[in-house]
């Protein structure tokens, strides 16, 4: 799917988004010109649980199939209506029967969060409003970071930047490392490593600085800044019209990071 | 001996060492003496850099030739210890130099 996002119309969720309070519940709530919803994003204690969004063309059932591969859409519709029947949760319903796994549950719910979001953000609608409730209980394996969900979307209008930005991440982050990838002049990132507990406001500080400190060195040809956040090592660079921005935490954090980027290649 | 010929003595590919007020963006001390002109571009922008209160305590930046360090000190964030040096193998050692004699300061 390559669709085009509008940066300003993205920004808007990710302005909503970092009001949102970490450990805050309910929904934001987007509404179009009759006052009819136009989409909704679910929040359960700061972390996105789904998005629903009027003329969204997939549902989550079709998801589900695509991840499966073992269920047929006729028995997913089958099984759909059971569970409306009986009242009981699909996805938690399918990985007790051995249809699902859950790697691939949560990989469906990202893809049609993602797509219903996407869908949201191109509607011709009213800014975000916040609407609280108390209802909590979605389990942390069904529900995903803001920053997970913003990649996510971003890399739904760039997939193949995305994908790259993905894979220069993985190779050049250690297993221990965390690390995002972001176009420049945009606000939230195209690609994510580990980095789901990085709150939007920490996100945005870094690339604020990093952006800054890139455009003032333009002229000395640097390859590579390492910063030292206060216990955490950051490496920022720049490739194409992407910055990097790779996080290491621990002791001799900013030596090792240092050391690491000396003798890595990100030039390609 | 003073902390800037001190730190052009200990890191062998030293090509400028410097104290800066990050307040006001003057050189409050420079060795070699002549270093100030001749890397001027090169202190100029990490002055740039380092008079944003936002910045960190330390910061490497590294181009194919070269190491440029910032490292604040400790008693006094607006004093800056900095050290434009060639790219050596051991970073590691120049940029624990440049904080020891920061910290020392």
């Amino acid at each position: 799917m390559n669709v085009s996002v509008t940066l300003p119309a993205a920004n808007q969720v990710f302005h909503a988004l970092r009001r949102v309070a970490a450990d805050a519940s309910g929904a934001l709530v987007r509404r179009g010109a009759g006052g009819q919803l136009a989409g909704a994003l679910l929040i359960d204690r700061g972390r996105v649980c789904s998005a629903i969004t009027k003329g969204q063309g997939q549902h989550l059932s079709d998801a589900l199939v695509a991840e499966s591969g073992a269920l047929t859409p006729a028995q997913m519709t089958e099984l759909v209506a059971e569970c409306q029947r009986e009242h009981l949760p699909l996805g938690e319903t399918l990985v007790a029967r051995g249809l699902v796994t859950l790697p691939d549950l949560r990989r469906a719910l990202f893809t049609h969060t993602c797509q219903a979001l996407e869908v949201a953000i191109q509607a011709d609608a009213s800014p975000w409003t916040w609407v609280a409730h108390r209802q909590q209980g979605y389990d942390p394996v069904a529900s995903f970071a803001p920053i997970e969900v913003l990649a996510g979307v971003h890399a739904l209008s760039k997939p193949a930047l995305a994908g790259a930005a993905e894979t220069t991440l993985a190779r050049v982050a250690t297993s221990d490392q965390r690390g995002f990838a972001i176009r420049r002049g945009a606000k939230f990132p195209l690609a994510q490593l580990r980095c789901e507990d990085l709150s939007l406001e920490a996100l945005t500080d870094i690339v604020v600085q990093a952006e800054e400190v890139t455009a003032l060195s333009a002229t000395l040809a640097i390859e590579v800044t390492v910063t030292d956040l206060g216990g955490v090592a950051c490496a920022t660079w720049t490739r194409d019209e992407v910055l990097y921005v790779l996080l290491s935490d621990g002791e001799l954090a900013f030596n090792r990071l240092l050391a690491q980027m000396a003798a890595t290649s990100i030039s390609h | 001996m003073s902390t800037l010929r001190e730190l052009a003595d200990r890191a062998p590919d030293c090509l400028m060492a410097a104290w800066i007020d990050a307040r006001t963006g003057d050189v409050a001390a420079v060795h070699p003496s002549d270093a100030g002109a001749r890397y001027q571009d090169a202190l100029a922008t990490s002055i740039e850099i380092i008079r944003s209160p936002q910045r960190p305590g330390r910061t490497v930046m590294l181009s194919a030739d070269l190491v440029y360090v910032l490292q604040r000190t400790a008693s006094d964030s607006s004093r800056v210890l900095f050290l434009l040096s060639r790219r050596t193998a051991n970073l590691g050692v120049v940029v624990a130099l440049v904080r020891g004699l920061a910290e020392a300061a």
